[in-house]
């Protein structure tokens, strides 16, 4: 499991859940053959590889028993931690269900001060979704552009030192990223970058000017970047997901890329084709793939907190301007849980953590859904 | 041969067992507190070793989760004394039993900090001023609200980069109090709270957040605790009392705006010290308070005697650490008062001795 497209064969009830749990329920029916099939991952024909399993008496019988049994513990556990998790987040957001309900969706307030209490996720549901756009906007063809370059163009010397630096980002914790963030690449772009973008976006009127007349919602503003620069907003946010984003797409495009068959791959130059049409057919080719890696990016750029909430600007305001500061969902709970001091604030901050959860997983599940289309609906779950 | 080895590491492992069983037996007492993170340096560095070290039959730990968790957790009962900077309210007291005691331990004055490179003199500042710039209305350094009361002073024509704290904080709660006092607006618009919506600005996460805001920024505007602007070397503004005199934020400035407020604080100590009367009284600081249940009929009698044991030597031993730490200590005065609600707490009813 763990790279998407890597699957059991469907046919048991527990194939959704785990492989081990999968091949435990073969080893409980006795099925000798257990077959592995890397459609998904490349698009090619099903390699497959068999395990002979011959059922003995005395310890191996027992010790059957046991990965049996581990393997069905692991998938209850893990159905139970889910579970667990759901159970107490609706709980502590029970009080917010019931006073706010809906309207948390259609409020941009956020205001915690007793007696005032106004919750509304919509401004954080922005953030969050703004700045994974951003992210996958500037990583997805960064990360195929460094990825096509480690398979197919680099010399052969330069392309294990390239993949290794791409996959020690990975490496580096998330706090990390945001205190360079905070005292490096912020200054930076306020100094720098911003001021440049801000010379010439600030010319071009997108929309004409209009604002909601409630609050401080700016679907509309004249042009991407009112405000000027600040260094702590949407952009920032953006980047910063951006590099993080960079190493988990690279590394699995890549990975990716080495399966496109040779004789397809020679076939192609033997037509004539360039090194760039080639290189289409490959992508083409693996598109399956590709789109698992993108996804897998995209989760991370969601779920991320610390990195962001060190530059993003903190506010609850909703801008279509790059230079607007603003706040994620997992951002305002890391910044307000601890000090969380009354019940409905607390319960509201549950809220925020559910519908985080439940939009990570509609994330998740729309795209395996996605992904099962594009590898042309070959047994996929 | 290989039962023999069995049963022989099944005996030291038992033997070892109750060796962990005897030590934690005479090891007697553990206390456990949790709260706020703005008393954590000093509560974790010096308090808790330097008590430790003296009293070695009592072990304390300390969790510094938030003040609002530090709360929580003395509503529930699950530990034994709470930090906390901001006074709990009527409804939490009432949630914890009714009855505990707000304990000041030390106070924290807050500063207002900024980026103005070309001005070497710190800058004055008054709480109006600060609450409108906070509002949105005062915007740039040159607008003719700041310059009247820094004349003489060549001010830039510079964009105010307001910061704020991202993290809810009782850092925020004193601050806000603050504006709260001094402006109808902030009162009616904002009002005080932990954290707040912010009607301008930009937030970071804790002190090191806001310090890095305002540092990038040529002209940003900012609220530190005391401590940690004094040892990261911020400029700080000179800031404008009650009564009318502009007062520096120091060790003095603090104790002389405690002294105001002590002759008449509450029963319950339940007051920020700000905006206090006084010539020489700095206006925005705030005790950090030590919260115990006043009947510790919840804990063992052991426990119980350990936490006030605790608490006492903060209060009276524990004090001259505060300086080092950049805190500021209690005034006698004071101190006598935290003392006699101290010697309030019981067991069950009975006096703990």
């Amino acid at each position: 499991m763990g790279v998407p497209g890597t699957r059991i064969r469907p046919g048991t009830p527990f194939v959704y859940f785990t492989a081990g749990a999968s091949l435990a329920v073969r080893f409980r029916k006795g099925i000798r053959v257990a077959r592995i099939d890397m459609t998904g991952m490349t698009g090619s024909e099903p390699v497959e590889q068999t395990f002979a399993y011959a059922p003995q008496n005395g310890w191996r019988k027992w010790l059957d028993r046991a990965v049996y049994g581990l393997a069905l513990g692991g998938v209850l556990l893990t159905m139970a931690i889910l579970l667990t998790i759901f159970v107490v987040l609706i709980h502590g957001s029970w009080l917010a269900l019931g006073r706010i309900g809906w309207h948390f969706f259609t409020t941009q307030a956020w205001n915690p001060v007793p007696g005032r209490d106004q919750y509304g996720v919509l401004a954080f549901m922005y953030g969050t979704g703004i700045t994974t756009l951003l992210a996958l906007v500037f990583g997805v063809p960064l990360s195929l552009g460094v990825a096509i370059f480690i398979t197919r163009l680099s010399p052969r010397w330069l392309a294990g030192p390239v993949s290794f630096l791409v996959e020690l980002l990975a490496a580096i914790p998330s706090i990390a990223y945001g205190l360079w963030g905070c005292f490096v690449m912020s200054p930076w772009l306020q100094n720098y970058l911003e001021p440049a973008i801000y010379a010439v976006l600030r010319h071009i009127k997108l929309f004409p000017v209009g604002k909601y007349p409630s609050g401080r919602i700016e679907f509309f503003p004249a042009n991407l970047v009112r405000g000027g620069p600040s260094g702590s907003d949407f952009l920032a946010g953006g980047l910063i997901l951006t590099i993080m984003v960079l190493p988990i797409i690279t590394a699995i495009t890549r990975d990716v890329l080495r399966q496109f068959p040779a004789e397809l791959e020679q076939g192609a130059y033997g037509l004539g084709a360039t090194w760039w049409q080639t290189t289409r057919l490959a992508l083409g080719y693996c598109r399956a793939g590709i789109f698992g890696a993108v996804m897998l990016g995209m989760a991370r750029a969601i779920g991320e907190t610390m990195a962001v909430i060190m530059v993003i600007g903190n506010t609850d305001s909703i801008s279509a301007s790059l230079f607007a500061g603003g706040q994620s969902m997992s951002g305002v709970l890391a910044n307000e849980f601890m000090e969380a001091d009354h019940p409905i604030y607390l319960s509201a901050m549950f809220y925020v953590a559910l519908v985080l959860m439940v939009s990570s997983l509609l994330t998740n599940v729309s795209a395996r859904l996605l992904l099962s289309r594009i590898s042309g609906g070959k047994g996929t779950h | 041969m290989f039962q023999k080895l069995r049963s022989g590491l099944l005996a030291a492992t038992l033997a070892a067992l109750a060796g962990v069983a005897m030590a934690s037996t005479a090891r007697a007492v553990e206390i456990q507190g949790a709260g706020s993170t703005f008393v954590a340096p000093i509560m974790l560095k010096k308090w808790i070793p330097a008590f430790m070290a003296s009293h070695p039959n009592i072990k304390v730990d300390y969790q510094p989760i938030g003040s609002g968790g530090g709360i929580n957790g003395l509503i529930n009962k699950t530990i034994n004394f709470c930090g906390s900077d901001a006074a709990m309210t009527n409804s939490q007291i009432s949630s914890a039993g009714g009855h505990v005691l707000h304990l000041p331990e030390v106070a924290g004055p807050e500063v207002m900090s900024y980026n103005l490179p070309m001005i070497h003199k710190p800058l004055v500042m008054d709480g109006k001023l600060i609450a409108d710039i906070y509002l949105g209305k005062v915007t740039r350094w040159n607008s003719p609200e700041i310059a009247k009361l820094n004349p003489g002073v060549k001010l830039p024509n510079l964009h105010i980069l307001v910061a704020h704290r991202s993290d809810g904080s009782g850092t925020t709660y004193i601050f806000t109090g603050y504006l709260c006092k001094v402006s109808k607006g902030w009162k009616t618009q904002v009002g005080q709270s932990t954290s707040v919506q912010w009607p301008v600005g930009r937030g970071g996460k804790g002190n090191p957040g806001v310090a890095a805001l305002i540092e990038k920024t040529v002209g940003g505007l900012g609220y530190l605790e005391y401590a940690y602007a004094i040892l990261g070397h911020f400029p700080t503004a000179t800031l404008i009392n009650r009564e009318g005199y502009k007062i520096r934020p120091s060790i003095p400035s603090v104790i002389a705006a405690q002294k105001a407020v002590v002759a008449n604080l509450p029963a319950d100590f339940r007051l920020p010290i700000i905006n206090p009367t006084g010539a020489k009284a700095y206006p925005i600081s705030g005790f950090t308070y030590l919260i115990i249940d006043r009947d510790l009929g919840y804990m063992s009698k052991a426990k119980a005697k350990a936490t006030v044991e605790f608490v006492h030597w903060v209060l009276t031993k524990g004090q001259k650490y505060a300086k080092s730490m950049q805190y500021i200590k209690l005034g006698a005065k004071m101190r006598r008062k935290v003392l006699a609600e101290l010697a309030k707490v019981t067991w069950k009813g009975q006096a703990i001795d």
